[in-house]
């Protein structure tokens, strides 16, 4: 398949894959187009699967490095806050909560299980959730039904709490 | 058939199941409200986990053009291979083995070399003592074993005070003190015997020089395996009295290799390592960028990898300086060049640990990627990122 059609096709889905992985939009896109690099390089058969396998190496070394810098620095980008439309405090406040809440619970998944909700999310079938993860197929609908189970049970556990735990992927 | 297992009901849910199983699943919940009740629980445990999900929508992407990813791909394809790509702590180790591997050629060099042209620099107790193990080594062929101890007695016979030669290696004001003592020419005559000898005899003194630097070379510390077995073929007797005292390049080879532990103390805990400043260049593929107004109190090379948004496949050049204060800032840059500009986040960012250290990053229109941190304000830093040079 043209890397053109795949990148018109799928670097969004892409993007969304990583940003959910890692949290941050603008690494989200930088890792994506970085996979699309890599994949001119290498050429792969089946792009789609190698550039989410790529995606997801990626987003574990971010999440590695990430996870080192969470523990010195408080990220302050008033840029980033400034554009983002509002409709209102508390409104805003309350989704703030909600995206903090589903990226922490999403976090505390075990990373084959949220790796493989999230392929499943962006249009995977167990054979390709399979390949890229380098799992039984049979095995894929016991690791979502885990997944999904543990996002729900740790999203109400922290919504109950009031967690203001911070996201650690 | 017993009950559904969870899986099979998530797979049987999103269609994943052939039809065989298709059917043998529907036959099953059609008699079975256990497992009815079951799958409306995955069902809606399904569509809650994607309305979670859908929570975590990225705003609007804008992908850059194809054309943009190619030319990124090409420029990777075709940079120019890094200058240098031994790591620090293998450079430091392949210096040494150099100096040592120049320093044996150096001797094999000397107790080769017949005496008409040594002169006497065969008379170096260091080199004296050595001769006959190089010889077993098989440096020198057989048939000239015993002309050359017979040269080397002759030049024994005849040789000068050889100790007023030994210090021509560099000598601190202490390493003279202690020549005084050990009852060596006095302070000023090397130079004096330099005016006063003959040409002949200057002559061998320079070419006594590597042989003094052999010396540095087998410091036992450095060398303590190969020095055993020297230790072990030659009388302890036969070590030059200037070879039990402390040797000045001895001292820095000693000071040497303890910058090399820290450094590599420094790589395991930061991913850093200390470099000359001359090598910042090297590493970078490009000068790098200064604060000349600051005083420059080391320069490091590290991963691209141990960096927020840096390059992980370039190494990043760190230089370190003190402000007027006192205050450590520390410029952390990598160049990135055209082809990776806009793989790294242009827009100026700011962060701050609760300690108070704050980190300016931003990618210059020069293709630097660069991180100026330390414990002051951030309008010092933004300040500071203006007068890079």
């Amino acid at each position: 398949m043209d890397l053109s059609q795949v990148y018109r096709e799928h670097y969004r889905s892409l993007v969304r894959f990583l940003y959910r992985r890692i949290g941050d939009q603008a690494r989200a896109e930088d890792l994506a187009q970085e996979a699309f690099v890599r994949a001119l390089e290498h050429e792969p058969e089946k792009p789609r699967a190698w550039l989410f396998t790529v995606a997801a190496n990626l987003a574990r070394d971010e999440g590695r490095r990430a996870s080192v810098r969470r523990r010195h620095l408080t990220l302050i980008k008033a840029e980033a806050e400034a554009r983002s439309p509002e409709p209102g405090p508390e409104v805003a406040l309350e989704r703030r909560e909600t995206v903090r809440r589903v990226q922490a619970a999403l976090a505390r998944l075990a990373g084959r299980d949220r790796e493989a909700l999230l392929l499943w999310e962006e249009g995977f079938s167990y054979d390709e959730i399979a390949e890229v993860l380098g799992l039984s197929r049979g095995s894929i609908g016991t690791t979502l039904a885990r997944a999904r189970t543990r996002l729900a049970a740790v999203f109400d556990e922290l919504k109950s709490e009031g967690s203001d735990e911070d996201v650690a992927y | 058939m017993s009950h559904i297992d969870e899986g099979t009901l998530h797979s049987y849910l999103d269609g994943e199941v052939s039809e065989r199983q298709r059917t043998e699943i529907a036959g099953h919940l059609a008699t079975c409200e256990e497992c009815r009740t079951r799958l409306e629980a995955a069902e809606a445990l399904s569509g809650r986990a994607a309305e979670l999900l859908a929570e975590l929508e990225p705003g609007t992407v804008q992908p850059p053009s194809w054309r943009e990813i190619e030319e990124r791909a090409a420029a990777r394809r075709h940079a120019a291979p890094r200058p240098v790509r031994l790591r620090p702590r293998l450079a430091w180790a392949a210096s040494i083995a150099l100096a040592f591997a120049v320093g044996w050629a150096s001797q094999a060099y000397f107790v080769r070399m017949p005496a008409s042209e040594v002169g006497v620099v065969g008379a170096l107790e260091a080199d004296r003592s050595q001769a006959p193990q190089l010889r077993q080594r098989g440096a020198v062929e057989p048939g000239e074993a015993q002309p050359e101890a017979a040269r080397q007695e002759q030049l024994r016979a005849s040789e000068p005070d050889m100790t007023a030669i030994q210090p021509r290696a560099k000598v601190t004001p202490e390493e003279e003190a202690a020549t005084e003592v050990a009852g060596r020419a006095p302070e000023g005559a090397p130079a004096q015997r330099l005016r006063d000898q003959p040409a002949e005899l200057a002559e061998q003194d320079r070419a006594a020089e590597p042989a003094d630097e052999l010396v540095v070379v087998e410091a036992p510390a450095i060398v303590a395996g190969i020095e055993v077995a020297r230790e072990e073929a030659q009388p302890q007797a036969a070590v030059p009295v200037d070879r039990a005292a402390p040797q000045p390049a001895a001292h820095a080879f000693e000071a040497e290799r303890a910058l090399a532990e820290r450094r590599d103390a420094e790589a395991k805990s930061t991913g850093f390592v200390e470099l000359p400043a001359t090598d910042a260049a090297l590493w970078l593929g490009k000068e790098p960028r200064t604060l000349p107004e600051l005083t420059l109190e080391r320069v490091e090379v590290g991963p691209g990898a141990a960096l927020e948004g840096a390059q992980p496949g370039l190494p990043a050049i760190r230089l370190v300086y003190e402000d007027a204060a006192g205050n450590e800032i520390i410029l952390t840059q990598q160049w990135l060049g055209g082809g990776f500009d806009a793989f790294a986040e242009t827009a100026p960012a700011m962060t701050v640990e609760p300690s108070g250290h704050r980190a300016y990053r931003w990618l210059d229109d020069q293709g630097y990627l660069l991180i100026l941190e330390g414990n002051v304000s951030g309008d010092s830093l933004r300040a500071l990122a203006e007068r890079l040079r």
